[in-house]
This record gives C-alpha cells, structure tokens and sequence, in this order.
C-alpha cells in the first residue's frame, strides 16, 4: 500500500476504535450488569433504547448526531463548542452505534455468572471491590474481552455514521471504511482493493480472535450451565 | 519562496475536481515547499451543507456559482472573494461494450439514449450535484424529459421522478431508469461498473481510468444549465498560505491543467 494518507487513515480508525472501546467499557460494564441481574420499571424500555443502533440506519443516527453537535445544534448553542467534524464526533456516534455489540457480550457474560458464588463470597467477608476483582473478573473475562473486540471490530468498520458527523477529511475524520468509498468514487481501484484487503484480514483475526475467546470461556463453565 | 511558517490549505471542493484540482495541488506544493495542501472532495450541495454544519476548512470550490453565493449571503465567506475559475462541460460517456454494439456516442449524440438497448443511464443526484442538474437540463434540452410542473432547485426534495416525465421517451423505446450517483464522480465510477453509459463531467471522462474504458459525445456548452464553477475563501480563514493558494487557481499554470483536463477558463468563448 503506497498511499501515505491511507496509514493516517488507518491510524485515526485504530485510534477511534480504542478509545471508543475504551469508553464502553466503562460505560458497558455497569449498564450490563443492571441488564443481566437487576429488575426495574422501564427496563425494557431502557434495553431497547440501548440495542436501537442494531436496527437505525447508520445514516438516521449519523443525521440527529449532526444536528446535535453541528454548528447550529443544542449543544453549539449551550456550550459553544462543536464536535461534527472532530474526533470527539467521531468516538460519540461510535460508542453510541458499537454500543449494542458491547453490551450484549457484557450481559450474557454477567448473566452466566452464578450468584451463588458472589453470595459466599460476600458473607465470608469480602468486600465489592474484591469480589469484582477476585470472583467476577476471573470468571466473565473471555465474555467481557469478546464484547469489547465485536465492538471495536464494529467501529472499524464504520460508515454511515462516520460519514454524516465527520465527513471525510483525510488524516483528521476520514475512517478506514470512508478510504475505501473515496478511492473507489476516484476511480482507483487498485487502492480500495489493497486497503479493503487490509481490512478484511484485521476483521478475520479479531473475529477469529472472539472464537477462540468464547471457546477458553465455555471451557471454564461448569457444565451444569450449559 | 516558500512562506515563513509551515501551513496546511484545508480545501474542499465539487468532485468533477477530482483530477485537475489535485494535480493543481501538486504543482502549487512543489513551488511552495512550506505548504500543504489537503483536498475533500463531494457533491457541490454536500460540501455546502458540511460548511454550514461547522466543516473546518479553508477554500470552498463549487461546480456551480449558486452554493458560494448562498454562503456569502450567510455571511461564512470573506466578502468579495467568490471568483469564477472555470466552465464545467458535459459528456454522455458511453463503455467501450456499447460502442461494439454499434452504441457510439461520437456518431449518435444524445440520439444514444433512445436506443432501446439503453435501460439505465447514471446521472449525478441532481438534489444536491450540479452536474446532475445540468444533466436533467441536457436531456430536457434535447426532448428526452419533460418537466411537470414549474419548481425553483432549491425547492427541490426529490429527484427527477417528482418534477419530470420520461414520457417523450416511452413512445418507440422502452424508457430507461435514472441510477444516482451521489456526487460526479460516483456517478462515473456507476457508468463504468454498471449502467455502462452516464451523464458525467469532461474533466472526468478524461481521467485515464475513463478514457481507457470508453468514450463520449461532448455536449454543447449552450444544452445545458451552464456550469459556471465559483471558489470562496471562507470566513476567518484569510491566511497567506490561503491567499497564496486562491491567487495560484488564477495563473497560466492552473489555467494549463484546467484547460488539459477540459474546462473552459474564465472569459474565454468556445460557441
């Protein structure tokens, strides 16, 4: 692959998707955990709200989060900054579309978790701290890990909502993906064809990667859960 | 030469530019070392949309004079630098496949489309891609649409379909199917890998990838909407590097790759 502009490219993607995975696991893990074991009013509603990006056009998130965050939206108003066009956009739309893949390995990872074992743990005296370290941690990683990479795979693959908050400027808001169609518009087929190939090869290790994952974990499960 | 600090020209401009403005780009790098010049090219309409969003960038180059005007009137332009730097052209651009069948758009002309081989034609989106709006001019011109019913562009929420009947061309042929690209240059690459035949810009067509794989009929400047091709700096962005850059546009030099890749310059008359 000739084309400097393609490792920036490549670079800002690995950047969006790393903080963007970043954040959703502190923003995942919580939120899986109320899914998984809590029950509350408005439960469902807050699940549907959170999976909605699975079934939105990429294009209709992409649109609001323009509107909002735009030079003339709610927040340009309130706060006086903007983030369309950013890289703060860009990590936004990608928490909020990835969000869904995050979740969903957080809370069947959680979800398998036998609360049993918490319980013991608590009444010989372990405080939350611990038991998150020592009993949740070791138990839910493969699941955790394997959410996390589905959704940092999923940024790296972004378009529609990438293409409407950061538009394409290239080093600063162009994404991998968005690469790809401009090279493609421009006629340059040999280039879409290499770094489509690049693509293609990190999504088959990181969809590899998650297979391996879920394998180690149901290892670890007693069989009785399975 | 050279400026003293090292700068970056943030230029985003109509995709029919695609080839011309980037070799522009190379030549006014090479001379000035210090400064970089990045280019993002789109639709004419997307880009003005982007800019009124917040789009950080430094020189607007528009494929019609409409957009810059409506930025200037918004007030996001310095006043006053809204310039003409080139006429767009027009080609029905047609594979090297048709042209085997006896589909030649060098002897048939606009004549091409009523062949009823010819089932899809690519053409721009002309909601936001000038050249689509010229191309729905060209085969209106030419009796191939009509229009319906009487509205301004701007008004404009759909495509063709709302405002235009392809009746004129249902009697004889089968009609063909209007297949959008989102800006010129899609629309080519649209023509190149699946209609086979669209309305695209010269300056496109004469890209290599476009010349290899076929060939066009070049329309005359007076059948169609003309394409008068307008650039603005853009508020508060008035830097050297950015003046350096928009006064470069206008030197023999620009004018020769502007000239190679078909446009015509600024006061000069083909028809």
């Amino acid at each position: 692959m000739d084309d400097p502009v393609f490792w920036r490219t490549l670079r800002l993607t690995l950047e969006v998707s790393l903080v963007t995975t970043a954040i959703l696991l502190g923003l995942g893990l919580p939120l899986g955990w109320v899914l998984a074991h809590k029950r509350f009013p408005g439960k469902r509603v807050l699940e549907s709200i959170v999976l909605l990006p699975l079934t939105l056009p990429p294009t209709v998130l992409g649109f609001y989060l323009l509107l909002l965050l735009g030079q003339n939206g709610p927040i340009a108003q309130t706060f006086g900054f903007t983030w369309a066009f950013r890289f703060e956009g860009l990590v936004v739309g990608s928490v909020l579309f990835s969000l869904p893949f995050a979740l969903n390995g957080y809370r069947e990872a959680f979800r398998s978790l036998d609360l049993d074992l918490i319980q013991t743990a608590r009444t010989l005296g372990a405080g939350w701290r611990r038991v998150w370290l020592e009993v949740i941690l070791p138990i839910t990683w493969p699941g955790i890990l394997s959410g996390s990479i589905l959704a940092f795979a999923h940024t790296l693959g972004e378009f529609g909502v990438v293409l409407m908050v950061g538009g394409s400027i290239p080093g600063k808001t162009q994404m991998a993906s968005i690469y790809i169609y401009d090279q493609v518009q421009a006629l340059q087929f040999g280039r879409a064809a290499e770094a489509s190939g690049i693509l293609l090869l990190v999504s088959f290790a990181l969809v590899y990667l998650v297979r391996t994952l879920e394998d180690v974990w149901r290892s670890r499960m007693p069989s009785s859960t399975r | 030469m050279g400026l003293a600090q090292r700068d970056t020209v943030r230029v985003v401009a109509a995709a029919d530019l695609q080839y011309a403005l980037a070799e522009i780009a190379q030549d006014f790098e090479r001379q000035n070392p210090g400064v970089k010049v990045e280019i993002n090219f789109g639709s004419t309409g997307k880009l003005y949309t982007q800019i009124m969003q917040g789009l950080p960038t430094d020189l607007y180059f528009a494929a019609d004079d409409a957009f810059p005007v409506l930025l200037e009137q918004a007030g996001r332009t310095v006043p006053g630098t809204v310039k003409l730097y080139a006429v767009g052209r027009m080609v029905i651009w047609a594979s090297n496949s048709l042209v085997q069948q006896g589909l030649d758009p060098r002897k048939l002309g606009p004549k091409i489309l009523l062949d009823p081989r010819i089932t899809k034609l690519a053409v721009a989106n002309p909601v936001h891609a000038p050249y689509g709006r010229a191309g729905v001019t060209l085969l209106e011109r030419f009796g191939l649409l009509r229009q319906t019913q009487s509205v301004k562009w701007e008004q404009m929420t759909a495509g063709i379909p709302a405002y235009y009947d392809i009746g004129p061309l249902r009697r004889g042929k089968p009609s063909f199917e209007f297949v959008y690209g989102e800006n010129i240059s899609q629309t080519a690459q649209l023509a190149l890998t699946s209609t086979n035949i669209g309305l695209i810009a010269l300056s496109i067509a004469r890209s290599e990838a476009m010349e290899r794989a076929g060939v066009f009929w070049l329309s005359p400047l007076s059948s169609h909407m003309r394409l008068n091709q307008t650039y603005v700096i853009l508020r508060g962005q008035d830097r050297p590097a950015v003046r350096r850059f928009y006064d470069y546009i206008a030197t023999p030099e620009a004018h020769r790759v502007l000239r190679k890749y078909g446009f015509l310059l600024p006061g000069e008359k083909l028809e």
